[in-house]
């Protein structure tokens, strides 16, 4: 059987729910059942950058197990905000040795989100010189919509490349796309999806089925079953659907998108 | 005629005298390379210490210049050092939006830093921090972008991110159905590249770039480059810029 490899952030890793594993509930895993692969969650983390991601597209081509013949790849992208430092080992960063790099700390996944941190955890945060450069490279130095752009035109160039390198890829776009994440609206008013911002070679995964899907039936589920808990309306964090799956998919909703994709994908 | 789009650091701008300010007209080697194959040379997007990073932003632009026909014209793209930055510029431009092009970095909606470029230097940080005043930035972010760099910044990730973005971006204008002429520049030069070649830096897709003609080949001995380093504003005199354009010209026609 061929392997379905499967890179991405948190929304394409397996399922644990109050500390327990919930084996075959992801999306991913139904996905791959449905086109007939076997699920090989090779470089799925969640919190993990585009960056990341777009390493661990590269280095598959060195792994011994991948067969670029019978093999598929999904690969799925986050959210912009996500980057890259250096992490706190005194090894630099090597390419070769992949996943080792994050590992042993040579770089270390942060988010602009740390800017959103509440003041105590700020100031907490702060005692540490490293951390104080970082939230103030972010305030200072990061050009947000420059460093969209620029992901996006890497991811575009990403997925090229491994396209006419022969590799069966199926791009995914997670949620790059994602309103609250993103900041189309916030630099184009009348852009609703990066897909209409840049000129994208690649642009075919804004056309498939989005993660807000799910999100959507699990809401709708819960609101039918009457807990008195709307998502769509007034939607927190802590209360969330989203929060109480590692992989933020109920096993059902999972279920039902990965048949919905899985009709897409086969077209 | 039809057009030879430029895009690149100041190796590929036109040649002017650093002290005379004696413009030398026709006799960069981008130009001769131009002449020497028929096409009417087009500065689009070259300018002294420009980063990776606005070099493929020309890129993406050229696309959708009015005047750009992708049927008949050509793209030369020249890289550079992958030690140049883009930072966000001043708090009062207007946003970055791909759509305004050039304007981004006129305007000032995004800087390029040059500070770890010139700590590669011989004349090092002192040097460095000196071209960082003449920057456009406020002296909080001057500050700042030296912290960075000292604590934060992943040069080797970088450099391997950077290669990947250009190795997209070849593989996109391609697919885009630009004819591209994909240049090296500087990118690989030994002095401002971190430990190794950035051949080996990164799993290249468009591995052919590496089999241009470098820089160097124009030049006969190592003062002479030193020279006319500083005495060209794009590093050439036209004397070895006809050499090196002869020899470029000979390898792209193969």
């Amino acid at each position: 059987m061929g392997k379905l490899w499967i890179i991405g952030d948190s929304y394409f890793t397996k399922c644990i729910h109050a500390d327990q594993r919930l084996p075959n509930s992801s999306w991913t895993e139904h996905f791959a059942h449905n086109i007939g692969l076997e699920p090989t969650h090779y470089w799925a983390i969640g919190g993990t950058s585009n960056t990341s991601i777009l390493f661990g597209l590269e280095h598959l081509w060195s792994h011994p197990q991948y067969d670029s013949e019978n093999d598929v790849v999904l690969v799925g992208f986050t959210a912009t905000i996500r980057g890259l430092m250096r992490g706190s080992s005194t090894k630099r960063f090597d390419h070769t040795v992949g996943y080792a790099n994050f590992r042993e700390d040579r770089v270390r996944h942060t988010e602009l989100n740390l800017l959103d941190m509440p003041t105590d955890s700020l100031q907490e945060d702060t005692r540490n010189p490293k951390n104080k450069a970082q939230i103030e490279y972010y305030d200072q130095m990061y050009s947000a919509e420059y460093e969209q752009y620029i992901q996006h035109m890497l991811i575009d160039g990403a997925i090229g490349i491994a396209k006419t390198r022969g590799m069966n890829i199926i791009p995914h776009a997670g949620i790059l796309d994602f309103h609250y994440w993103n900041l189309i609206q916030d630099i184009f008013p009348e852009g609703h999806s990066s897909k209409d911002v840049y000129n994208w070679c690649h642009s075919e995964m804004f056309d498939a089925p989005s993660l807000l899907d799910a999100h959507h039936w699990d809401w709708e589920h819960r609101l039918n079953k009457g807990d008195g808990y709307n998502e769509f309306d007034n939607w927190d964090i802590n209360n969330s659907t989203m929060m109480m799956y590692s992989n933020h998919i109920s096993p059902e909703a999972a279920k039902v998108y990965a048949d919905k994709y899985t009709e897409y994908y086969n077209g | 005629m039809n057009k030879l789009w430029i895009i690149g650091d100041s190796f590929l701008t036109r040649c002017q005298h650093t002290q005379t300010d004696e413009r030398y007209v026709g006799d960069s080697w981008t130009e001769q390379f131009a002449k020497n194959i028929g096409y009417d040379p087009e500065y689009y997007w070259s300018y002294g210490s420009l980063s990776n990073q606005s070099i493929l932003l020309g890129l993406d632009c050229v696309y959708d210049h009015p005047r750009f026909n992708i049927n008949t014209d050509k793209v030369l793209c020249g890289f550079t050092a992958t030690s140049r930055q883009i930072v966000q510029g001043h708090h009062t431009a207007p946003k970055f939006d791909r759509a305004r092009g050039l304007r981004n970095e006129v305007e000032g909606s995004i800087v390029c830093t040059t500070f770890l470029d010139q700590t590669q230097f011989p004349m090092g940080m002192a040097n460095a921090e000196k071209l960082l005043d003449r920057s456009m930035l406020t002296p909080a972010i001057k500050k700042l972008v030296q912290d960075y760099y000292e604590t934060l910044y992943p040069i080797e990730f970088d450099e391997y991110m950077q290669c990947m973005t250009i190795d997209g971006a070849i593989t996109r204008a391609k697919q885009r159905g630009i004819d591209l002429i994909a240049h090296p520049g500087f990118i690989d030069y030994p002095y401002w590249n971190t430990d190794q070649s950035v051949e080996q830096s990164f799993d290249w897709h468009n591995k052919e770039i590496f089999s241009v003609p470098s820089y160097n080949t124009g030049y006969k001995h190592a003062v002479e480059e030193e020279e006319q380093f500083r005495l060209y504003s794009n590093h050439m005199s036209p004397q070895t810029a006809k050499q090196y354009a002869t020899t470029f010209t000979e390898y792209y026609n193969g």
